[in-house]
């Protein structure tokens, strides 16, 4: 079924600061982790400022055994302390991810299918995979930055100690860093940004031509493919000199920032020296602190950038956790006797987007205990309504009854569970031909029980001559297995799970037409008595077919038996014709 | 295989990857300018610690020391920004002219090759594996070479103020390599533990994600839940291990370090008491081994890097070694008149033979249907008459001459062939169908072309008409429309043979019926040779081919076949299969 118009910009989330701090509310934090780092980050500071005091007497020459072996001393208690940040910053950091993840997981398998359509499953992938491990850096860089502050008012004390009037003319140059700082920031954004479009586009461009390559050698169109491709290649090339320029521009601005200090420190120092108002190693001293002051500085601002970065991530994840959800358990259960009850539909207007309905106002009925058959021409919302069915959307009006049960009223779980479904094309998932046979069943299940469901789809026979049996792993999606042994699997797996009402779609067109039919004598036989629902282009089995409805663009055309529909429905007449079937019809009427 | 075996295998990928490398027009003028600058920086570098290491001391003259010192600040600012320009436009360079050689290359390789490799592989080759060769020649080569000149550098500056002090130091340094060569294999083996479970967690994630419908209906969601969150912790787990590893590499090389800077002053100060140093000149000494033992470190760095992009490496040597196919060598075909001819064709894929001995007669001018089981080689057949695929044995004539004398580009382009994936790119309805036409067709001619295939009226509704973007891959049109607009393509080549490979499967049975109308006239008088699944779509055909695992089971005039052959009245009878 076709989706247009299903892009929605990440970008354009609805945001608000409560889903920023509601996201850390919803699952437990380990605070003590991150308090133990915070306060070992103060100590360190000490232990730097002790360190430093060293360094400046070896600087100076005053190679003292108690010197040297302080500096060591200090240098591994230093390093011992920043092992216990670490360890603490990362396992605290490990858990909240951890714990996130899961609460996010849970919330994409409960998300309404119109939801995961609407944000795409790709983004939902990366949501779970990389943006939860950037808001999970959030708490640990609020604490870190907190300790770096500490370590930057700590380190100017000393520094300002030392030499008040040099300190503040460095005090001078804040506004400059802070100058450069917007101005890094600016660039990193911009370079980055540009970076990473060129990048996507030079990767759709490749996948996109790569996968179409037959088509290209089939036309001999190499020339023409190269000439593209290189294109392709010149665009990044050019967003890559960007990027070489404006990094420069970085680094030197940076660099521009750090040196300008030093030149302040040189020219006003040797004065001062040359009066007398400093000792004659004091630039070595006074550089010393102004490096740890500097280290400090740049470590509050990495944090904030890092901080901005995690806004994106931080916003999609509040918003995905925020929005809606369907609670498999929540509604009425099914009466027990509603094996045989006829499915009613009552003005079901439905949309995958609002602007363009697909079905309006439809009402029928499908009967119980028979083979239904849908037919119409592609959009007319065969595929749509099978969804609907059984509760994969939720009609925008009107109902869906089951017997006496309204659909939506219906626990969506135990409603899906009375339903089997099986489409043109059905995944299966990583693991053991057995594990996707038993995949809808929870609980043990018989070997017998999965051998029968496999016999009825025909699947024993090929699942056998596998080296493993049922144990054969089936690959990522079931790539390891041929489309039609796919197919009977995933029918195998569909009647294990013993449904009350069967949909196909177009479910046999994996199948040779041989097989096809085989499966589907077997299928019907089994549901005898039971409701199957079926999809199908080919008009000799929907002649078969007990009821038979024509959809046209989302509305009912006809419906009835074979012969009523021979009078009453020009399409379905028409399709008979194409098809060939017609006289084989017109006859039986007559 | 025995470890000389292997030995060789690397030594020889190794010389592969160099001779590719010579073939790149790596950007050498750059690369030589990036490695001038690095030389000045070095010797500035040094200078510039010299003089610092006097203002430390204390000595504060205006114009020996202090101005110096300031020209030396700004000159280093200045020169690492052009260095540092240099590096980055190089790597942008060598990036771009690897991409455009591989790409090059890829392009002009048989359909083989891309049938047995994994198409997110072939991407990453052209995307992410030619950024690490970059990075590779960037980041460990070059950058070698200029961290080995600075080291000599600085050395022989410390050897200016003492040879026996700098001996002494190149004696100590190794420990530091040592070291930071075990750690970085430690984190090396952590890190690939981490990235393979996170890619186990993205695989399984992404697996469920794109499937979460097939799990709502089976009501799967908490069995689901729990498969995530099984992952999830493997890749917590393995987080963990490396909190510890990187935790404890901390201190130890910190220890290590500390030690070795003791062992760096106790050898300094020996000097510095009995005055074979002076004040400034241990300053200058001590910053100078600091910065040696920082490249250093460095090195194993580099280890990281090229054990990384050794998988890189190999990838992309492997394309360059394929064998492209030989596009031009031939007669020009003109038009492929006349019947296909396929004379005891012999075919393989990879050891299981397909066809053996295969003679088949498709007529000329008319339209021939080829039917049969799946797996029978049906589409391999298309395949072979387009000459996609290399015969293993025996001819295929084309209006009676041997196709092979043709070159293959024309005889590919002599030919319309509308493959099962109908192809789109990103861009307009319009570029689209002109794609690969080599002419621009009248605005009627569009309209004809699209009419025929019942798709005019899509394309008026659209506010930009032709001009209306498609989507990555066509993605904002249905199956049945890129079917349509394919069709439309191939019609619009007038090409006087056209293949058809279940080119109307996903259309609607009025849509089919529409299609093969249009496609009876547009080809009135040539040939068309296509596959089918389905009843509708065979009763198109003048003539019927069989195929029956690789051999031709029936071939004759439709009506003759459909009554004669079991298979085909099967199908007649019993409904089609689609695909």
């Amino acid at each position: 079924m076709k989706r247009s118009g299903q892009t929605e910009g990440r970008a354009r989330e609805k945001f608000s600061f409560r889903s920023y701090i509601s996201f850390y509310t919803r699952f437990p934090i380990p605070w003590w982790l991150f308090l133990i780092s915070l306060l070992l980050g103060l100590v360190n500071t000490e232990v730097v400022l002790a360190a430093s005091k060293y360094v400046i007497q070896i600087n100076k020459g005053e190679l003292y055994n108690g010197v040297i072996i302080g500096y060591a001393l200090m240098t591994v208690l230093t390093s011992a302390i920043s092992m216990g940040i670490n360890i603490c910053d990362e396992y605290g950091t490990q858990k909240v991810t951890y714990r996130a993840r899961k609460l996010l997981w849970r919330k994409i398998l409960h998300l309404p299918m119109g939801e995961v359509e609407r944000r795409q499953p790709s983004s939902l992938i990366s949501g779970v995979v990389n943006d939860i491990t950037q808001a999970s850096q959030v708490i640990h860089t609020i604490f870190a930055t907190v300790s770096s502050v500490y370590g930057f008012a700590r380190c100017c004390v000393e520094m300002a100690k030392f030499n008040a009037r040099l300190s503040a003319y460095m005090l001078l140059l804040v506004p400059l860093a802070v100058g450069v700082f917007a101005l890094v920031g600016r660039l990193q954004y911009r370079m980055m940004l540009r970076r990473y479009e060129s990048l996507n586009t030079m990767t759709e461009f490749f996948s996109e031509h790569i996968s179409a390559v037959k088509h290209v050698k089939a036309q001999a169109m190499e020339e023409l493919e190269m000439e593209e491709g290189l294109r392709a290649i010149d665009e990044r090339y050019k967003a890559d000199l960007y990027y070489a320029f404006m990094e420069v521009l970085q680094i030197f601005s940076n660099t521009l920032y750090t040196t300008i200090g030093s030149v302040a420190i040189a020219i006003f120092g040797s004065d001062m020296i040359r009066k007398g108002q400093m000792p004659d190693t004091g630039i070595n001293d006074f550089t010393t602190y102004k490096g740890k002051v500097d280290q400090y500085q740049a470590e509050i601002l990495t944090h904030y950038q890092s901080l901005k970065g995690t806004q994106g991530a931080m916003q999609y994840v509040g918003v995905l956790l925020g929005g809606p959800e369907e609670d498999p358990e929540a509604g009425f259960e099914l009466p027990e006797n509603q094996g045989n009850a006829d499915i009613v539909l009552e003005r079901v207007s439905f949309g995958y987007i609002p602007q363009q309905p697909v079905l309006h106002d439809l009402s029928l009925t499908i009967p119980a205990g028979k083979v239904t058959a849908i037919i119409g021409s592609n959009g007319s919302g065969k595929s749509t309504l099978l969804k609907l069915l059984q509760g994969i959307y939720q009609p925008d009006s009107g109902r869906i009854r089951l017997g006496a049960a309204a659909a939506d009223e219906v626990k969506p779980a135990r409603l899906r569970r009375q339903f089997g479904y099986i489409l043109q094309h059905n995944p299966l998932f990583s693991g053991s031909i057995r594990d996707n046979i038993t995949y809808g069943v929870s609980g043990t299940v018989e070997d017998e029980a999965v051998f029968q469901a496999a016999r009825l789809a025909d699947a024993d026979g090929f699942i056998r001559e596998l080296p493993q049996g049922y144990d054969t792993d089936v690959g990522v999606g079931g790539s390891l297995l041929s489309g039609g042994q796919r197919q009977r699997v995933a029918i195998a797996r569909t009647l294990l799970t013993d449904p009350r009402y069967l949909l196909m779609d177009e479910a046999g067109a994996s199948l040779d037409h041989k097989s096809d039919m085989t499966i589907f004598r077997t299928v019907r036989e089994h549901m005898k008595g039971r409701t199957v629902v079926v999809v199908a282009h080919d008009m000799r089995s929907v002649m078969d077919a007990d009821y038979i409805i024509v959809l046209a663009c989302g509305s009912l055309e006809a419906a009835g038996t074979h012969d009523e529909l021979l009078r009453t429905s020009p399409t379905y007449r028409n399709y008979l014709e194409l098809q060939g079937c017609a006289l084989a019809g017109e006859e039986a009427v007559r | 295989m025995d470890s000389s075996a292997i030995f060789r295998k690397k030594y020889g990928s190794f010389r592969r990857f160099f001779l590719m490398l010579g073939k790149a027009r790596l950007p050498y003028l750059w690369i030589a300018a990036y490695l001038a600058a690095s030389v000045v920086i070095a010797n500035v570098g040094v200078s510039s610690t010299e003089y610092s290491a006097a203002l430390f001391a204390g000595n504060v003259g205006l114009t020996a020391v202090v101005l110096p010192y300031l020209f030396y600040q700004l000159l280093s600012l200045v020169l690492g920004s052009v260095s540092g320009l240099l590096a980055n436009l190089c790597e942008a360079r060598m990036d771009r002219n690897l991409r455009r050689m591989v790409w090059c290359k890829t392009v002009r390789l048989p359909l083989r090759f891309y049938e047995t490799n994994n198409p997110k592989e072939l991407l990453s080759r052209i995307t992410t594996d030619i950024s690490s060769i970059s990075g590779l020649v960037m980041r460990v080569f070059l950058a070698v070479l200029t961290t080995a000149y600075s080291s000599f550098v600085i050395l022989r500056k410390i050897s200016s103020y003492d040879g026996a002090l700098m001996w002494s130091l190149v004696a100590i340094l190794p420990v530091n390599i040592l070291i930071s060569f075990i750690m970085g294999r430690l984190k090396f083996g952590v890190q690939d533990l981490i990235n393979r479970r996170n890619a186990q967690l993205t695989a399984a994630i992404a697996e469920r994600t794109n499937n979460l419908m097939l799990i709502k209906s089976m009501g799967a969601e908490e069995k689901e839940a729990a498969v995530g969150e099984g992952h999830m912790r493997a890749s917590y787990r393995a987080a963990g291990m490396n909190i510890w590893i990187t935790g404890l590499s901390l201190p130890i090389s910190a220890i290590a370090t500390a030690l070795q800077t003791v062992v760096i002053i106790l050898v300094g100060r020996g000097f510095y008491a009995s005055g074979a140093l002076e004040l400034t000149q241990w300053i200058a000494y001590y910053g100078f081994a600091v910065q040696l033992t920082n490249i250093l470190s460095a090195y194993c760095g580099y280890w990281t890097t090229f054990k990384q992009v050794q998988g890189s490496v190999d990838r992309v040597t492997e394309i360059m070694d394929e064998r492209s196919e030989d596009l031009d060598t031939g007669e020009v075909m003109g038009s492929p008149a006349g019947g296909i001819r396929f004379e005891k064709v012999d075919f393989s894929f990879g050891g299981t033979p397909l066809f053996q001995g295969l003679d088949l007669d498709i007529p000329a001018g008319r339209i021939t249907a080829v039917v049969g089981p799946s797996g029978s080689g049906k589409t391999t057949l298309l395949n072979l008459i387009d000459r996609l695929y290399p015969l293993a044995g025996g001819t295929i004539r084309v209006g009676g001459r041997d196709a092979a004398d043709y070159s293959l580009a024309s005889f590919r382009r002599a030919l319309g062939y509308v493959t099962q994936e109908s192809v789109m790119y990103a861009g307009t309805i319009r570029s689209n169908l002109l794609h690969g036409l080599g002419r621009t067709p009248s605005e009627e001619e569009l309209d004809e072309a699209c009419a025929a295939v019942g798709i005019l009226d899509y394309v008026r509704r659209q506010p930009l008409g032709y001009d209306a973007p498609v989507g990555e891959s066509g993605a904002s049109l249905s199956g049945g429309q890129r079917q349509r607009f394919s069709v439309a393509r191939a019609l619009l080549k007038r090409p006087d043979c056209l293949l058809l490979d279940e080119a109307t499967a996903a259309m609607d049975i009025d849509g089919k019926a529409g299609v093969w109308a249009s496609i009876r006239t547009a080809m009135a008088g040539r040939t068309v040779v296509y596959v089918a699944h389905d009843a509708q779509t065979i009763a198109n055909a003048d003539y019927v081919v069989v195929l029956r695992d690789g051999r031709v089971e029936a071939a004759g005039e439709r009506e003759h076949i459909l009554s004669t052959n079991l298979y085909c009245r099967e199908m007649m009878e019993n409904g089609e299969e689609e695909n």
